[in-house]
Formats: structure tokens, C-alpha cells, sequence
């Protein structure tokens, strides 16, 4: 096991001070990434991501403290955390996730510690997230927050898929709004049975909820990354969504938009209109889509029939 | 040579320039030619006479104005009712005498009484004028059918013009459920906890 993290790591790595323990327990990913989520930061974060060849940027103004994120987006700014997300400049109401189910226990990935490193001049700790013996992440969490001030995610064919970066950071966070402030009327979302598949790839479903208009969204996670796929009634108008191209994966055409944080992919099936958005990498997305509905074209009587007849 | 009247050297004259005379009339005549100028004047006035009428164009004359003339060529169309009425009229006082024409008369109007009694018998040019017909009615039926197709497809296009305005495509707010896809992210530790947003119609 030493040897093959060695080998992963490469000749850059023997330059550091290497601090090579012994696989952590699975349960260790999650216990970082909830420390990650209780830590108190503030600074900006640039992060980007790669596909098709292209990649999309993004600079992020951030604190956190308390679970909660405030994120500065398109100049407004967004509250994120504990299930909620609410602007807070233009005073518009949020959504709110009352109630959850936690995944079960992460056992797919492999957590290797690698050691403590330098970022940004600050120490922290490297740990690499295996997949079948493939690098699928790598964190940097900073020793004295835990705040994660690198990500770094690997697609399949090990190419950087996702990059994440503070590159200013600082171990406080002044202008988080309290909970009390917190009075704005938000759009409860709670649990409710669908029908949607129980597993897609290796991605359970964990909640499903009903929005008002009557679309179903299930929350799909395995533990590290995560998407929630959204089934609309009816046949919407790809092409007046967002700004997705035409892509085929696994001999279907969907659309799929990259954001600099995520996914998006749009189809439609015979009645229905899908819209899987997440952070997961392109070979687990591939995965994903062979389990799920997949689009169904149809040619021009066919439309003509539907419109006509339902 | 006893002295022959005018009339008679006329007529001997002319017979001898029709090589009618007899070998004693024929020396007779040319005694005379020998002995008279006058005779000689009168015969070249005859040869100048006899050329000129040669000249002349031959006169061609009507059948029926022959005293035993009959109208056959005409009676048919006498029946048609296609001659002029001055013809009707010659034709008419013709037959009026004419027994041998009233006869051919009635058998050519018999014969066409016993034709037209023949059932099924028409003419090859009736059959092609039938064909043509029914020709120019197939295309018309043709065309009567594209216009009800056309008619139709109209219609049906109509029908789904309003079926597609009538059954409204979903309203897809990508920005509402990205919020909702990063809302419930935030209440699982996950990579997600690092604050991602989703920028899906990105102002």
C-alpha cells in the first residue's frame, strides 16, 4: 500500500516532508469534512472547472463560521448552510430543507493522510481521497481551522476535473449574520416519497422532496460528492435553457452546461424533463446517466401527436 | 373554174385548213389560192382566226348545267343542310324533275338513318374524344383530392398551431433549482460543504 501511494505521489512528493501513516479508517473523510464544515474562515476562493477541453472560472468572496457560508455571487450576497440558502442583499426570500436523511457510511473511497504542507504560508494537512486505487481527490485543510483551502478533483483518466483554492485566507470570519437575524420567510422543502430510482451507479438516494410547481428533486450522494436530479412534468425547450450544448454520453444526446462548481445536464424523455445538477466528476456522471431515464427524441409527428393528444 | 359564192369559198377555205377537203376539192382550192389575192387574204384572216380561238382557255361546264346533269356530289351535303341557299334552291327545282336523283336521294338518306340505329358503332375519333374526357375528369378528381389534402393539412396544422399554444412547455427556472440542489447539498458534509454555487443562467 506504502509503494503504491509513493508511486501515486510521485518524485515531487519524496521532496517533502513526508508523513505517510496508515489508511485511515473511511469514516475519517467524513470526520474531516465535518470539521471542514465547522471551521471559521473568511477570504476568496478561486476555483475552476475543466471539461470538454474548456475551462470555466470563478472568484468567490467567502466566510464561514457556524456551518453557514456567506458567498458573494454576481455582487449579491448568498447565505448557505445547515440545508438553507437565502440572498441577504436583495432581501428575497430562501429555500429551507427542515429535514434530511445522512447518507451511509462512506466506504467507497480510501483516505490516505499524506502530511502536513504549506498553503499559502500557513501549515496544513494533505490527505488524498483513493477510488479503486485511483487518485479521485485531493484536499488541503488548513492545521489550525480545517477550513479546506485546496481541492483538487481527478476525472476517470486521472485529468484535473476541478480546482478550488483560497487565495487569500484568513482564520476569522467578522460579518456572518447571526441566527436570530435569520427571519426571512423561506420556502420549506420536506421529504417526501417519489419515484425515483432508489440507486443510481453507486449514488443513493437519500431524500426526495416536492416543489410547488410539481417537480420531484432527488438528492443523490456517495459520500463525498453529490447531485440532486430534478424531474419537471412535460417536455420543456432544451435550447431556451441555460447555456448547454448538445454532448452525447453513452450514445444518448443530453445538454450540458459547466459551471466553474458543477454539472449541468438537461434531457428529456418521453413526457418528462430531467435536470441532474451536481459537483460530480464527468466518469461518475457517465455512470449516473446509464441507471437513470434516458432522452427520448422524438421525431416530427411525434411531437405533432403529443401536442396534439398528450 | 366557175365563180363560187362567199359563203361557199369560206367554207372551202376552212375545210381546206381543217384537212377535210378530197384530192380534187384540195387542187380546186389551190388554183384558187394561185389566181386570187383575195382568196390568199381570206384564208391567212381564217389561220389568224383558227390560232387565236387555240389560245383561248378551255372552258370547263358544270355538270348540272348539262341538259342530263345530276347533283350526286351535292346530295349529301343537300341532306346536311350545308349548301348555300342558292344551291339549296338548284338542287331543289333539280330534284323536283329529277327521278333518278330523288331515288339516290332516299337511299343515301336510308343509309344514314340505318347507321345512326346501329348500337355501339362510333367512330375511332369519338372513342379517342371519350378518353380525352375521362382523362381531363381524372385530373380534375385529382385535383379535387390535393385540394381536400391541402384542405386537411391546414387544418391539422391549424389544430396543432392551437394544441402547442394551448398546452404551454414547463417553465424551467435553472437558477431555482440550482439554489435547491445547493441548499440541501449544505445539510450533508460532503465536497460541497466547500461554498460552492451553481451558476446555471449567470446574469
Amino acid at each position: 500500500m506504502i509503494l503504491r501511494r509513493l508511486g501515486a505521489l510521485g518524485a515531487a512528493a519524496l521532496t517533502l516532508v513526508v508523513f505517510v501513516g496508515p489508511p485511515a479508517a473511511a469514516d475519517e473523510l467524513s470526520d474531516y469534512l465535518e470539521h471542514a464544515d465547522d471551521a471559521v474562515y473568511s477570504g476568496r476562493r478561486i476555483v475552476f472547472t475543466v471539461w470538454d477541453g474548456q475551462s470555466r472560472f470563478a472568484l468567490l468572496d467567502v466566510e464561514h463560521a457556524d456551518g453557514m457560508s456567506v458567498v458573494t455571487r454576481y455582487g449579491d450576497h448568498v447565505m448557505i448552510g445547515g440545508g438553507k440558502i437565502r440572498p441577504l442583499s436583495s432581501g428575497d426570500g430562501g429555500i429551507q430543507f427542515t429535514q434530511w436523511t445522512q447518507p451511509d457510511a462512506i466506504d467507497r473511497y480510501e483516505v490516505v493522510v499524506v502530511g502536513p504542507v504549506m498553503h499559502a504560508g500557513r501549515r496544513a494537512r494533505l490527505v488524498e481521497v483513493m477510488e479503486d486505487g485511483n487518485l479521485r481527490a485531493r484536499l488541503k485543510f488548513d492545521q489550525q481551522t480545517s477550513a479546506p483551502v485546496v481541492t483538487e478533483v481527478f476525472g476517470g483518466s486521472g485529468e484535473l476535473f476541478r480546482y478550488s483554492a483560497m487565495v487569500e485566507f484568513e482564520p476569522s470570519a467578522v460579518s456572518m449574520p447571526g441566527e436570530e437575524s435569520d427571519t426571512a420567510d423561506y420556502a420549506v422543502a420536506s421529504p417526501e416519497a417519489m419515484d425515483l430510482p432508489a440507486m443510481a451507479s453507486h449514488y443513493q438516494l437519500v431524500d426526495s422532496y416536492a416543489a410547488a410547481d410539481g417537480s420531484a428533486q432527488g438528492f443523490y450522494t456517495d459520500g463525498l460528492f453529490s447531485f440532486s436530479m430534478f424531474v419537471i412534468d412535460g417536455r420543456a425547450d432544451l435550447e431556451k435553457m441555460g447555456d448547454g450544448e448538445p454532448f452525447m454520453i453513452q450514445g444518448s444526446e443530453y445538454r450540458v452546461s459547466a459551471a466553474p462548481m458543477e454539472l449541468w445536464v438537461m434531457w428529456t424523455t418521453g413526457s418528462d424533463t430531467y435536470v441532474l445538477v451536481g459537483d460530480l466528476p464527468p466518469d461518475h456522471l457517465e455512470d449516473v446517466l446509464v441507471d437513470i431515464p434516458r432522452p427520448v427524441h422524438r421525431n416530427w409527428f411525434q411531437r405533432a401527436w403529443h401536442r396534439l393528444f398528450g | 373554174m366557175a365563180r363560187l359564192s362567199a359563203a361557199a369559198r369560206e367554207e372551202l377555205l376552212s375545210a381546206y385548213l381543217d384537212g377535210e377537203l378530197s384530192r380534187a376539192e384540195t387542187r380546186v382550192v389551190r388554183r384558187l389560192l394561185a389566181e386570187s389575192s383575195e382568196a390568199v387574204t381570206e384564208l391567212r384572216d381564217l389561220e389568224t382566226v383558227r390560232r387565236a380561238v387555240r389560245l383561248l382557255p378551255e372552258l370547263q361546264v358544270p355538270a348540272r348545267l348539262l341538259p342530263d346533269g345530276h347533283y350526286g356530289d351535292r346530295l349529301s351535303a343537300y341532306l346536311d343542310g350545308e349548301l348555300v341557299t342558292a344551291e339549296t334552291r338548284i338542287v331543289g327545282d333539280h330534284l323536283s324533275t329529277c327521278r333518278a336523283c330523288r331515288e339516290e336521294l332516299h337511299t343515301l338518306d336510308r343509309a344514314r338513318i340505318a347507321i345512326r340505329a346501329l348500337p355501339g358503332v362510333e367512330p375511332p375519333e369519338i372513342l379517342d374524344l371519350r378518353r380525352d374526357v375521362e382523362d381531363a375528369r381524372r385530373r380534375i378528381r385529382i385535383g379535387r383530392m390535393a385540394v381536400w389534402a391541402g384542405g386537411v393539412a391546414a387544418a391539422l396544422f391549424l389544430l396543432m398551431s392551437l394544441a402547442a399554444a394551448g398546452r404551454d412547455q414547463p417553465s424551467v427556472d435553472l437558477a431555482d433549482l440550482g439554489d435547491r440542489h445547493v441548499a440541501r447539498a449544505s445539510a450533508t458534509s460532503g465536497i460541497s460543504i466547500l461554498p460552492a454555487l451553481s451558476e446555471a443562467n449567470p446574469p
